[in-house]
């Protein structure tokens, strides 16, 4: 079991490092075409076209890291006034809600993407590129959201049902703290090279 | 059917779903129970539309470009530079907090961060000057709110991609009053000074010329990012996107040239960015989703018959949706609180009559108010943990008159919108 959730973990903070490599990769390409456009006024890398493609394959290669460092908003106003019990079972209920959106953006991609290959449909433009690739490639990132989302809850009720109540709540609960401790130590980082 | 939405959207939230999901239940709730036609199947297309959507592209750029940045160093030089010029008003130092603030907010496409990179380079100055703790913090909580007014914002993209205005208007119409906005917090810094008995013991040191001018290259780079990301706008070189692209090449470049840039630093600023770019996109996409099973099911027409049908001057309901927010915002997070409301709050404005961008302003000053309204206002949290001790009261506290100043701007915004659509109308003939 741990083995499993250390592999879930490294693999989803890899895939973020690449999705944010993809986000380096649109802005040079952006600049590069601005660069030209406003220079020779010609476009040298069809970044608006590309760019697209890539930033949605960057967004669901990340979504799986969200769902592991518990970074999904929850509002914690009412949640903290009710029972620990109660809590647990809430979390529960918001893990199953992210598992089932996870689960239905991936069916309803990969629905499009079988559907847009079947017909070959391709871009409008000057590429004319076949849209089924980059969606699959999209798609696959869905899968893997699905795929997590779906480990964390059955992790989180095995926990539960195992009586290890702490370790469910170490993934399960709502932890304010945790941005704001992040937005310091990044201030620190700041105050370190003044 | 209003009830219906308004009644699982709040009731859910309340339980502590996560947000993007509770969009996406809302959605399939209205589909399911009140839509002539299943709308499901289109939305695989919907969320493909949304997830590459160009404008959106910007949103990781500019928190990417925010990452970067804290290693530069550029934020510490620029507050040297704003203090030795403006600390001779009465207030010292908090002139300098808020004209820092502002003018790194040029910079910045978020609060959250320009509250905790001017808090980290000012809040060692505060013991020794002399400031009362509440009056200073509460300033930088403030003030690091104009990072969503003053151009870049990641807010005002992701509410122009809602609610489908001119991201580039919307900069232009947050300028003026980003400005005013400032300038109303440091008059209200003068008031509270002058009135206060114990700011005699402000300790402002002398400052020469020779020292004005020796720190004044420390505001250059800041300016040279505003050039790049807001500018090139305007000069019409580039799309807000491409701004966003060329602003955060600068600041890799300015990080580079300071020595700040690793490989370890930069795959922990990844990390980080995607995950705040996923967590916000989920919302946006699921708010997408929300916002076409409402036009699909015909409840987009009947706000707007409904608030057609009300007796009541739009300036009355106006102020009541302006009320709503305050209350809000006190109880939500912001950015989610924004997502999740505009489908429902933009075409109730359109109705009424305003203008879509005059009311992004408006919003944008709504939710600065929601990240400095205690219980949840994530500036105060940020700002507490920045100083690391004393009690959190302090900072909710000296941060409430400033909520003044933003009720005044949106005072001065219902009374003379030109302070809002002047520049846009300007800009574009």
């Amino acid at each position: 079991m741990d083995l499993i959730d250390k592999i879930i973990d490294k693999t989803a903070s890899l895939f973020a490092r690449i999705a944010g490599m993809l986000i380096v990769v649109i802005a040079v390409m952006v600049a590069v075409d601005v660069v030209a456009r406003n220079t020779s006024g010609a476009v040298l890398v069809q970044s608006y076209e590309l760019s697209s493609y890539l930033f949605a394959i960057s967004l669901s290669l990340g979504m799986a890291y969200v769902g592991l460092s518990g970074a999904h908003i929850r509002l914690d106003v009412v949640y903290v006034r009710f029972p620990h019990r109660i809590r647990r079972l809430l979390d529960v209920l918001a893990l199953a809600s992210l598992t089932g959106v996870s689960a239905f953006l991936f069916y309803l991609g990969f629905e499009l993407a079988v559907k847009n290959f079947t017909k070959g449909v391709v871009s409008t433009s000057h590429l004319a590129i076949p849209l089924a690739t980059p969606q699959f490639v999209w798609v696959f990132g869905l899968g893997v959201f699905a795929l997590t989302s779906l480990l964390l809850s059955i992790r989180h009720a095995a926990y539960l049902l195992s009586g290890r109540g702490d370790a469910a709540d170490r993934i399960g609960s709502i932890n304010p703290e945790k941005e704001i401790e992040e937005a310091i130590e990044d201030a620190n980082a700041e105050g370190a090279r003044a | 059917m209003i009830a219906v939405l308004l009644a699982v959207l709040f009731g859910l939230l309340a339980l502590g779903i996560p947000v993007a999901a509770v969009l996406a239940i809302c959605a399939l709730v209205l589909d399911h129970w009140f839509s002539f036609f299943p709308v499901m199947p289109a939305i695989g297309e919907l969320i493909w539309s949304g997830s590459s959507s160009f404008a959106l592209t910007a949103v990781p750029l500019f928190i990417l470009t925010g990452e970067i940045l804290l290693n530069s160093g550029i934020a510490a030089r620029m507050f040297k530079s704003i203090d030795s010029w403006v600390r001779v008003i009465p207030g010292g130092m908090l002139h300098s907090i808020v004209g820092s603030s502002a003018l790194f907010a040029a910079t910045s496409g978020s609060s959250v961060a320009t509250a905790a990179t001017i808090g980290t380079v000012s809040i060692p100055q505060m013991k020794p000057g002399g400031y009362a703790p509440p009056l200073f913090l509460g300033t930088i909580a403030a003030g690091g709110t104009l990072g969503i007014l003053i151009p870049p914002s990641i807010n005002m993209i992701i509410y122009g991609v809602l609610a489908e205005v001119s991201i580039g208007r919307l900069y232009l119409a947050g300028m003026i009053p980003g400005v005013i906005l400032a300038l109303l917090f440091s008059l209200l810094i003068v008031i509270i000074t002058l009135w206060q008995t114990r700011a005699i013991k402000i300790v402002v040191p002398e400052t020469s010329w020779k020292e004005r001018i020796s720190v004044l290259p420390g505001i250059v780079p800041p300016i040279m990012l505003f050039v790049l990301m807001v500018g090139s706008i305007y000069l019409g070189i580039a799309t807000p996107t491409e701004a966003a692209a060329l602003g955060f090449l600068g600041a890799v470049a300015m990080t580079a040239f300071n020595g700040g840039l690793s490989a370890a630093m930069m795959m922990r600023a990844f990390e980080r960015t995607i995950r705040t770019t996923c967590m916000v996109m989920l919302i946006v996409l699921c708010a997408q989703v929300l916002n076409f099973a409402m036009v699909g099911v015909g409840l987009a027409e009947q706000i707007r018959t409904f608030v057609g049908g009300i007796d009541a001057p739009p300036l009355v309901i106006l102020i009541c949706i302006v009320l709503a927010y305050l209350v809000l915002g006190c109880f939500m997070e912001s950015l989610s609180l924004m997502i999740a409301t505009t489908p429902i709050v933009v075409p109730i404005i359109i109705a009424l009559g305003y203008d879509p961008v005059w009311f992004g302003v408006v919003f944008m000053i709504l939710i600065e108010a929601a990240l400095i309204t205690p219980p949840i206002g994530m500036n105060l949290f940020v700002v507490q943990s920045v100083r690391g001790e004393g009690s959190f009261n302090d900072v909710a506290r000296g941060a409430a008159p400033f909520v003044l100043a933003m009720l005044v701007m949106i005072g001065l915004l219902i009374a003379f919108p030109g302070l809002a659509t002047w520049l846009p109308s300007y800009v574009r003939g």
